[in-house]
């Protein structure tokens, strides 16, 4: 609704009396559906018809983030292998040792609830409930085991934060 | 004399070379013992002879030690910060135990120390006990917050943390099932193959041209093994620093 109004409002009237590059980060504000924020934004699809200074900064900036964000991406680059080199390998062997790390840890997984389950039964004398809800339990956590081995989710203690996540907030 | 050659478990066997017995229990010296000691005699006399001539300007042996030193020092400092050094003792030791019982179990009528559960299980329960014991002393109560994830809602909380406490017991059985299962079936592919060639070449002059392929794969296979024999030391010693990384910062 905002945009219907837009061009005609603070597009065609300021031109005549303001000087481009002045203009450019003000005149959005004029418009009251959108606040100051989306100016600073500076968004092209709202702020294009403004005029051509307005433009030329938009691609300032763009260029700025452009280059922030290539910068970031070759400190990450240098920083990530390292990192992932260090958190486990197999690499180097392909299929096979990939394939032993992950059965492993799923069936790790399942023993374990299978084995704690018939424990509390033979403790609690709760017969098969023990074992069939810790073997369920297992079972999630070896498909936990398996995803964290493959990377897929976050480490221990670290909760839903993603990898990509952490590293921006270094 | 074949049969009792291709047979490809009786490697495993454990035989008692010195029966002992006390107070009931079986305390024999048994071919695993024994394969023990000498796994550390090896690993200790290379590490003390090659470094006992601190020549400023290593020799060839005087840099494979330094290089194992560096190589373990690094990972620890990577997976768990330089508050980890504090382990490297521990580290080193495990990782040397397993490399030099690997390679030891590479010999032809050597007994490998790490294709039994027991003992990959041990040196497992060794590490996850130091983690457990080292968490609670260094954060006390706060360790716990290790099986916490952030920003689970309040009604998915108890089923999370028990899903996160198997899946914490299960490293040490996952640590050692990997090792174990990795030598267990490398050296059982090793015999079958080199069982083909012998059973081969007694059907007469084809079986012997045919014996050069399992041959061929058994030479193949040793060279894997050789490779298998380092990574999976090093496999055992990387974990062993992401689990001390969690006891040094839990909730990171």
């Amino acid at each position: 609704m905002a945009m219907n109004f837009h061009p005609w409002l603070d597009g065609r009237k300021p031109s005549n009396y303001v000087a481009g590059d002045f203009r450019s980060g003000r005149t959005v504000t004029v418009c009251p559906g959108r606040g100051v924020a989306m100016a600073k934004k500076n968004r092209p699809d709202g702020t294009g018809e403004t005029g051509r200074g307005n433009q030329h900064e938009t691609g300032i900036r763009d260029d700025d983030l452009e280059r922030r964000r290539r910068e970031l991406e070759a400190s990450l680059a240098t920083r990530l292998p390292k990192r992932l080199e260090g958190k486990d390998d197999a690499k180097p062997v392909t299929g096979y040792g990939q394939a032993v790390k992950l059965s492993s840890e799923f069936v790790a997984g399942v023993v374990v609830g299978a084995g704690i389950g018939w424990i509390i039964d033979r403790m609690a004398g709760t017969s098969p409930w023990g074992l069939i809800v810790f073997l369920l339990l297992g079972f999630g956590a070896g498909v936990l085991n398996v995803m964290r081995s493959a990377g897929v989710v976050a480490e221990f203690g670290q909760g839903n934060k993603s990898r990509s996540d952490r590293d921006e907030s270094k | 004399m074949a049969a009792d050659k291709v047979d490809p478990i009786h490697q495993f066997h454990i035989n008692k070379l010195i029966p002992i017995e006390i107070g009931g229990y079986d305390l024999s010296f048994t071919n695993s013992a024994l394969f023990m000691v000498a796994t550390v005699v090896v690993a200790a006399a290379f590490l003390f002879l090659t470094t006992s001539s601190r020549s400023l300007v290593p020799g060839r042996l005087q840099s494979v030690s330094e290089m194992a030193y560096e190589f373990v020092g690094n990972m620890l400092r990577d997976a768990a910060g330089t508050q980890g050094m504090r382990f490297f003792p521990f580290v080193f030791s495990l990782f040397m135990f397993v490399l030099v019982a690997n390679l030891l179990g590479l010999f032809p009528y050597f007994f490998t120390v790490t294709s039994h559960i027991i003992v990959t299980f041990g040196l497992a329960v060794l590490v996850i006990g130091t983690v457990v014991v080292y968490g609670f002393m260094k954060h006390g109560l706060g360790f716990l917050k290790l099986f916490v994830p952030h920003g689970v809602p309040a009604f998915l909380l108890p089923l999370v943390v028990l899903i996160e406490v198997i899946s914490f017991v299960s490293r040490p059985v996952s640590l050692s099932v990997r090792l174990f299962a990795n030598m267990l079936a490398g050296h059982i592919t090793l015999k079958v193959f080199s069982g083909f060639v012998v059973s081969l070449s007694a059907l007469g002059a084809v079986g012997v041209a045919g014996s050069v392929l399992p041959l061929a794969m058994a030479v193949a296979l040793t060279a894997l093994e050789l490779l298998v024999a380092f990574l999976q030391a090093y496999v055992f010693a990387v974990l062993t620093c992401m689990y001390l990384n969690d006891a040094l910062h839990p909730g990171h």
